[in-house]
C-alpha cells in the first residue's frame, strides 16, 4: 500500500512537472509575454526582474531560472500589475475561498446523505419523486443561473436580503451581521448544488445495495429494516461516497470560479479573472498551476482512499 | 451430470423401440394411410413482430414520460433556434444606433398575456411630481407611491418612452400648407394642437419613425436590451451558436475518441502505452488553462473555442471506447469472425463497434448539456466572448449587471438556459436507460 501510494505520488509529480513545463512554454510563446512595465513600475525594478527571470534568454533557460528562483528566493514570478510576488497574491486569497466554501461543504454532506437515504428507502414513491425532481433541477441548471435568479428575486424583487453581492472584508468591519447575511446567497447556491450531487450518487448506490443478496440475508436473520439499512447497506454505500468527499475536501482550496464571479467574492477565482483581464502572465501561470496541482492531488487522494475505506479493494497490480 | 442424463435417454429410447417393434409387427401395413401427403409442410408464421435493438430501445424510451416531454421540448427549441432570429423582422439596430437607442430597455410585452396584466410593457419609474403631471393620462397604469418628493408611477413604458423621446421641446410649429405637405409626404408626425392663429404644433412620433408602427401596436416579446436590440432575437441567436457548437464539438470529440480508442484498445502494445501517458498528462491540464491560453493568443472566435473544447474533450470517449475494445477483443465471436477470415478493420467496425453504439449514443446525448453548461459558464465569466455573435452566457452577464432596473434582461436568458439544460439532461438520461437498461438509475 505504502509502496503503491509512493509510486502514485511520484507519477503525480512527474505529470505535474510536464504540465508546468507545457503551460510555461505556451505562456512564453505569447507575443506580448514580455512587455514594457506598466505605469507605476520603475525601470530599475523592471531591469532587476528582467535580469532575475531572464526575459532575454531562450525559453528553456527561462524555465530553469524560474525553477531556480522558486528554491533560491521562494518566488514563483513577479506580477507587474499587483507589484508583488504572485505566490503572495495567491496566498492572500486562498483563505477567502476556503472560508466561503467550507460551510456549504459541511452543510451539503449530511443533508445530501439524509435525502439520498430517504429517496432510496422510499424508491418510486412520492417522496422519492419529489427529491429526484429537486436533484434533477439543481444538477441540470448551472449554479450561476440559480445564483443570479436568487439575486434577482430574493434581493431585488422581494427585498428579503439587502446585498446581492458578498461584502468585502474592509467594508464589513462595522457591520458583521450584514456581512454574514451577504454570504447567505452564495452559501445557499453552493449547498444546493453540492447536495444534489451527493443525494444523486448516494441514492443510486444505496438502491443497488438494498436489492442485493446480503440485504435479504440480513432481513432473513431477523434484523429490522432500519437496522439492516444502517448496519449493512449504508456502510457499503459509503465506499464510493467517501473518496468523493475526500476529493471534494481538497477541492475546497480552489473553490468555484463561477460562484466567486457571480457573487463578487475576492477569492482565487477573482485573482484568475484579474490575471486574465490584465494579461498578467506570471499570475496566470501560478493560478493554472495551482488548479492543476489541486486537481491532481484530489484525484490521487480520492483513489487511494478507496483502499482505506474498503479493505477488499487492493491497490496496484503487483504481487501481494 | 450430463453422462447420467445421456444414459437415461438411451434407456428410454431402447424401451420404446422394443415396444414399437412388437406392436408394428402385428399390424397390417395396408391399414396405414399417409397424413397430409399432398400438403406442403412449413412452420407457422410468427404472430409477433421481431423487435430489434433500436426498436427495443425505442419502446423503453417511450415509457419514460419525462424524457419524451424533454425530447418534444428539445425539438421545439431546435425549431426556434432555426426560425427564431427571423420571426421578428426588426432591423433598426442595423440601420442606426441612435434610432435603436430610442427603443432601449423596453420591458417585455406579450400579446394575450398583456390583458392579464403580466408582461404588458409596463414599468415603475421614479420621477418628480411636475413631470408626472405632464404625462398623458392613458400612459399611466397606476401610481405606486406618491408620498415623497419623487413619485413612483407604473407606466406603459412603450408609450412613455415615445412620449419622453418626443417631448414638446422637439415639437415644431408648422403652417397649414406645411402640415399638409408633411402629411402628403407620409411624414411620421403627430399633431399636438392647433393654435388660435392657425398654426399646427406637431412632433415626431419616434416609434412610427423607427418601426413604422405605433407604440401601442409594438410588441417586443422579451423586451429590448441596453442598446435597443430585441432580446427575443438575441436569445435565439445565442442559442443557435451554443447548440451549433455543442453538436459539432461533441461529434468531433466522439469521432476522434472513437478512432483513437479503437486503435489503442484493439491493438494495444506500444501505441497503447504511449497514448496512456499522453492521455494521463492531457487529462490533468485544467480546461480553464487551455481555454484561457488559446483565447489570449488567438482571440475568442467560434473556431478557437471549438478547438479549445476538442483539445482534451475527446479523452472521455477515448477512454470508454478503449475499454470497450479491450474487453471485447478476446470474445468468442471475434475469434469466430477471425477464423472466417475477417480483417482487423472488419472485426473492429462490423463486430465490436455495434456493441459500443448504445454507450456512444448516450455519451453523445449527455455531453451536449455538459458542453452548454461549460460554454455558458465561461462566456458568463467573459473568457469566451465571441467577436461574431452573442451567447447565452454573455446575455446572462449583461442581465446580471442590469437586474436591478431591468429584470427581464436576466429573467428570460436564465429561464431559457434552465429549460435547455433540464431537457437535454432528461433526454440523455432517458436515452441511457433505453439503451443500457442495466444501468438504469445508476446516476439518475
Amino acid at each position: 500500500m505504502l509502496r503503491y501510494s509512493l509510486k502514485r505520488f511520484g507519477l503525480m509529480i512527474v505529470t505535474l512537472i510536464i504540465i508546468i513545463f507545457i503551460v510555461f512554454f505556451t505562456i512564453k510563446l505569447m507575443p506580448d509575454a514580455i512587455r514594457v512595465p506598466p505605469p507605476g513600475e520603475t525601470d530599475e525594478a523592471y531591469e532587476y526582474f528582467r535580469e532575475r527571470e531572464g526575459y532575454d534568454r531562450p525559453i528553456v533557460e527561462q524555465f530553469g531560472l524560474w525553477v531556480r528562483n522558486i528554491f533560491v528566493y521562494g518566488d514563483f514570478g513577479y506580477s507587474f500589475y499587483q507589484h508583488r510576488d504572485v505566490i503572495k497574491v495567491l496566498a492572500d486569497r486562498i483563505p477567502v475561498t476556503v472560508r466561503i466554501n467550507i460551510i456549504p461543504f459541511f452543510l451539503s454532506i449530511p443533508l445530501g446523505v439524509l435525502f439520498g437515504v430517504i429517496a432510496a428507502l422510499r424508491k418510486n414513491k412520492m417522496t422519492d419523486h419529489i427529491i429526484s425532481v429537486g436533484v434533477m433541477i439543481f444538477i441540470s441548471v448551472p449554479s450561476f443561473v440559480v445564483g443570479v435568479l436568487l439575486q434577482l428575486f430574493v434581493v431585488y424583487r422581494w427585498e428579503w436580503l439587502q446585498d446581492a453581492y458578498v461584502l468585502a472584508d474592509d467594508l464589513a468591519v462595522g457591520d458583521p451581521t450584514r456581512a454574514a447575511l451577504s454570504r447567505v446567497l452564495p452559501i445557499t447556491v453552493m449547498t444546493l448544488g453540492a447536495m444534489a450531487g451527493w443525494t444523486r450518487s448516494l441514492r443510486a448506490e444505496l438502491t443497488e445495495i438494498l436489492t442485493s443478496d446480503f440485504m435479504l440475508l440480513a432481513r432473513a436473520k431477523g434484523l429490522k429494516k432500519g437496522q439492516a439499512t444502517m448496519r449493512h447497506a449504508f456502510r457499503n454505500s459509503m465506499v464510493p461516497f467517501a473518496p468523493a468527499v475526500i476529493g471534494g475536501f481538497v477541492g475546497l482550496l480552489s473553490g468555484s470560479l463561477i460562484i466567486e464571479a457571480t457573487f463578487r467574492i475576492a477569492g482565487v477565482g477573482g485573482v484568475y479573472l484579474r490575471a486574465f483581464n490584465d494579461r498578467d502572465y506570471p499570475l496566470l501561470m501560478i493560478v493554472v498551476l495551482f488548479y492543476t496541482a489541486i486537481g491532481l492531488f484530489a484525484t490521487i487522494l480520492g483513489d487511494l482512499s478507496y483502499g482505506f475505506v474498503d479493505p477488499r479493494i487492493r491497490m496496484g497490480a503487483g504481487k501481494r | 451430470m450430463s453422462n447420467q442424463h445421456d444414459e437415461k435417454k438411451k434407456v428410454t429410447t431402447q424401451d420404446t423401440t422394443t415396444i414399437d417393434d412388437s406392436n408394428v409387427a402385428d399390424v397390417d401395413p395396408s391399414k396405414f394411410t399417409f397424413v397430409k401427403r399432398d400438403e406442403e409442410l412449413h412452420d407457422e408464421a410468427l404472430q409477433t413482430k421481431p423487435i430489434g435493438y433500436y426498436k427495443d430501445a425505442w419502446i423503453r424510451f417511450k415509457k419514460n414520460r419525462a424524457s419524451v416531454v424533454a425530447a418534444v421540448l428539445i425539438s421545439i427549441l431546435l425549431i426556434f433556434t432555426v426560425i427564431g432570429p427571423y420571426m421578428k423582422v426588426y432591423r433598426v439596430p442595423d440601420r442606426s444606433m441612435t434610432e435603436a437607442h430610442r427603443l432601449r430597455e423596453l420591458p417585455p410585452r406579450i400579446p394575450g398575456l398583456e390583458k392579464l396584466g403580466v408582461f404588458d410593457g409596463s414599468r415603475v419609474i421614479r420621477r418628480s411630481q411636475s413631470h408626472i403631471d405632464k404625462i398623458p393620462e392613458h400612459i399611466v397604469k397606476e401610481i405606486v407611491d406618491a408620498s415623497g418628493t419623487q413619485v413612483y408611477v407604473d407606466v406603459y413604458y412603450y408609450e412613455y418612452l415615445n412620449y419622453y423621446n418626443s417631448l414638446p421641446e422637439n415639437s415644431q410649429t408648422l403652417t397649414l400648407s406645411q402640415y399638409e405637405r408633411a402629411l402628403a409626404n407620409n411624414a411620421v408626425i403627430e399633431l399636438l394642437e392647433v393654435t388660435a392663429d392657425g398654426l399646427y404644433v406637431t412632433q415626431v412620433d419616434y416609434f412610427r419613425y423607427s418601426m413604422q408602427q405605433r407604440a401601442e401596436d409594438t410588441y417586443f416579446w422579451f423586451g429590448t436590451d441596453m442598446s435597443g436590440r430585441d432580446l427575443f432575437t438575441l436569445l435565439w441567436q445565442g442559442a443557435r451558436i451554443s447548440i451549433f457548437l455543442a453538436v459539432s464539438v461533441t461529434v468531433i470529440n466522439l469521432v476522434v475518441g472513437l478512432i483513437l480508442g479503437a486503435i489503442a484498445g484493439y491493438y494495444g502494445g506500444t501505441f497503447d502505452i504511449l497514448f496512456d501517458r499522453v492521455v494521463d498528462i492531457l487529462g490533468n491540464i485544467p480546461f480553464l488553462g487551455i481555454l484561457t491560453l488559446l483565447v489570449i493568443r488567438f482571440g475568442s472566435s467560434i473556431f478557437i473555442v471549438m478547438i479549445a473544447f476538442t483539445v482534451t474533450g475527446w479523452l472521455g470517449s477515448y477512454r470508454s471506447t478503449r475499454a470497450q475494445y479491450y474487453r471485447f477483443k478476446h470474445r468468442e465471436y471475434v475469434l469466430a469472425a477471425r477464423s472466417l477470415g475477417a480483417q482487423d478493420g472488419r472485426v473492429m467496425f462490423k463486430h465490436i463497434f455495434p456493441n459500443a453504439i448504445g454507450t456512444l449514443i448516450t455519451a453523445f446525448a449527455l455531453s451536449i448539456p455538459l458542453f452548454i453548461f461549460t460554454e455558458s459558464t465561461f462566456s458568463f465569466l467573459g473568457i469566451i466572448n465571441y467577436a461574431e455573435t452573442t451567447s447565452i452566457g454573455r446575455l446572462l452577464a449583461l442581465g446580471q449587471q442590469h437586474m436591478q432596473q431591468h429584470y427581464h434582461l436576466l429573467l428570460f436568458p436564465a429561464i431559457f438556459l434552465s429549460i435547455l439544460m433540464l431537457s437535454f439532461n432528461l433526454f440523455g438520461n432517458g436515452l441511457r436507460d433505453a439503451f443500457n437498461p442495466s444501468l438504469r438509475g445508476v446516476d439518475e
